[in-house]
């Protein structure tokens, strides 16, 4: 049941509690041990029980996700402003991030809002347009429909929560590829890296004008800040361990979710002992063009393979 | 008779007075019996100073619930601390297993095998005494929708200045971070991001040093 959360959309973090969506009971913790913070992961095809591994040298122990079947969380951004109903918008931004809690790495792939496939129930259309039809859980079973993949959990934001979320954490320093000047989205910077402010950051992730593939190029860039929170969190982490609490709680404050602080807890931790170098980002290959007078993104048919790919272990091209 | 009566109230002051200065506090202040622990009698425990963070919260923000979990915290780890490094049974005898009670047993082996970062481990084999120099416990919780504690995070830093039997002085640095979870009522440790515990012995100064600044040929 989804429950009404604001939190940090693209964050690799949470807390895998006790919980189930599309039959997955969620469990963490070290193999053959019971307890309150422990929980593992299985699916219908057999046990994944996540279990602790220790992270650097010296003495060090940080009870992060692990287990045999990747693990799928779609990751959302709503186009509403702030009249309209956040989960009942379209979905500007979508996300497709695969864990392969064995090997400590991650995917990321983004799917351009403009992409034109089949919505379950509603025929041919962008797919951008499900969540305003039937929520995060219609985006999900859409995205499922697609790729053949079982999506675990889902993570809804806004344009609010992102700018709120990344000012909480004090910005994001991202290298942009190409110069922005988008009176549209209000992206104005120079190649070169910049350390974006919330509203910053919400302008570069808009912005589809001035990139190159435009769609495309969006969803690239969207993935990019992505990276660029991981990398915050994992330096925050090591450095001043107890912020992780601070992030979790402004993430938990922002976003929509379908899991609940527990399971947040736990992935947050996962993630933030998970290196960025150990992360993918791409778009699935597509190519624009137009649907009537629409401008719409169609997505190739070599796309199957990156789906079998992610399908089988969570990662992209390894 | 009178000789024998004498000497049998010599031996009783004498016995009374060799009795008394084993269970008078030790100077700095008296501090709670010891309870649990077997120790020295009349030592005052370690107890670290509580540092009251704001707390990180998702829902209502219940500072007395960020409190309370931050008390509780505190006592579980002072009594972790004070039996790891100012007992001198300890020293003596090595870590008591039930020490390793702090952590949840999902981590109590990890743990033990990590005793190194903990505790003195063998490098208190000899000591004699030990003066805590600074002691400080920062602790962030995290509270859930309804505002109970759900997860804490304490770092640690304590630094101590040891004196082994022969007289050699160590200089001791521990710090720690413990991810903490409450556990059938009381907190556990889930998880430590880092912890070291270094020992320094102290060189003496060399005996043909100069005065400073004496730079004649």
């Amino acid at each position: 049941m989804m429950r009404f959360r604001r939190a940090v959309a693209y964050w690799l973090s949470a807390s895998v509690a006790v919980a189930s969506l599309a039959g997955v009971l969620i469990l963490i913790g070290p193999r053959g041990h019971a307890g309150r913070a422990h929980a593992s992961v299985s699916t219908a095809g057999g046990a994944g029980v996540f279990e602790l591994h220790a992270a650097h040298d010296g003495a060090s122990f940080v009870p992060a996700l692990e287990g045999k079947r990747p693990l799928f969380i779609l990751a959302l951004g709503s186009d509403a402003r702030s009249t309209r109903v956040i989960e009942h918008s379209r979905s500007d931004s979508i996300h497709l991030i695969g864990i392969n809690l064995q090997r400590h790495k991650a995917s990321i792939l983004g799917f351009p809002r403009d992409s034109w496939v089949n919505i379950p129930g509603h025929g041919t259309d962008k797919i951008n347009t499900a969540m305003y039809f039937g929520g995060p859980a219609l985006t999900v079973q859409t995205v499922e429909s697609i790729t053949g993949i079982q999506i675990d959990f889902w993570m809804l934001t806004s344009f609010g929560g992102l700018r709120r979320m990344v000012t909480g954490i004090g910005g994001l320093d991202v290298r942009v590829s190409q110069a922005m000047h988008d009176q549209y989205s209000g992206a104005n910077f120079s190649k070169g890296m910049h350390h974006f402010n919330g509203k910053q950051a919400l302008s570069f992730a808009r912005d589809r004008h001035d990139v190159p593939g435009g769609d495309l190029g969006r969803s690239a860039n969207q993935g990019k800040l992505m990276l660029s929170a991981l990398s915050k969190l994992r330096n925050t982490f090591a450095e001043h361990p107890a912020e992780l609490l601070d992030w979790i709680a402004l993430g938990w404050n922002h976003l929509h979710l379908n899991f609940d602080l527990s399971t947040m807890l736990n992935l947050a931790l996962t993630a933030a002992t998970m290196s960025p170098d150990d992360v993918t980002n791409q778009v699935v290959p597509a190519t624009t063009g137009t649907v009537g007078s629409a401008s719409v993104v169609f997505i190739s048919s070599s796309a199957r393979s990156v789906y079998a790919d992610l399908r089988d272990d969570g990662l992209i091209g390894s | 008779m009178a000789t024998a009566l004498l000497a049998l109230v010599v031996a009783g002051v004498g016995v009374w007075l060799a009795t008394r200065g084993s269970s008078s506090p030790e100077a700095g202040g008296p501090g709670p019996r010891p309870s649990a622990t077997t120790t020295v009698p009349g030592r005052p425990l370690f107890f670290f100073p509580i540092d009251l963070r704001h707390p990180a919260a998702t829902g209502k923000d219940k500072q007395a619930a960020s409190d309370d979990a931050t008390v509780a915290i505190a006592a579980r780890l002072s009594t972790f601390y004070d039996t790891v490094f100012a007992n001198p049974e300890t020293w003596a005898n090595g870590v008591p297993d039930g020490a390793w009670s702090l952590f949840d047993r999902s981590v109590a082996d990890r743990a033990k095998k990590d005793a190194d970062a903990f505790t003195l481990g063998d490098r208190a084999t000899g000591l004699a005494e030990l003066k805590v120099k600074d002691a400080t416990l920062a602790v962030k919780v995290l509270l859930d929708p309804s505002g109970q504690a759900d997860a804490a995070i304490a770092e640690v830093e304590f630094v101590a200045v040891g004196t082994m039997q022969d007289g050699q002085k160590i200089d001791i640095t521990n710090h720690v971070s413990f991810l903490l979870r409450p556990e059938g009522g009381q907190w556990a440790v889930v998880g430590y991001p880092s912890a070291s515990t270094d020992v320094q012995a102290r060189t003496a100064p060399s005996p043909s040093a100069g005065p400073s600044g004496s730079a004649t040929p």
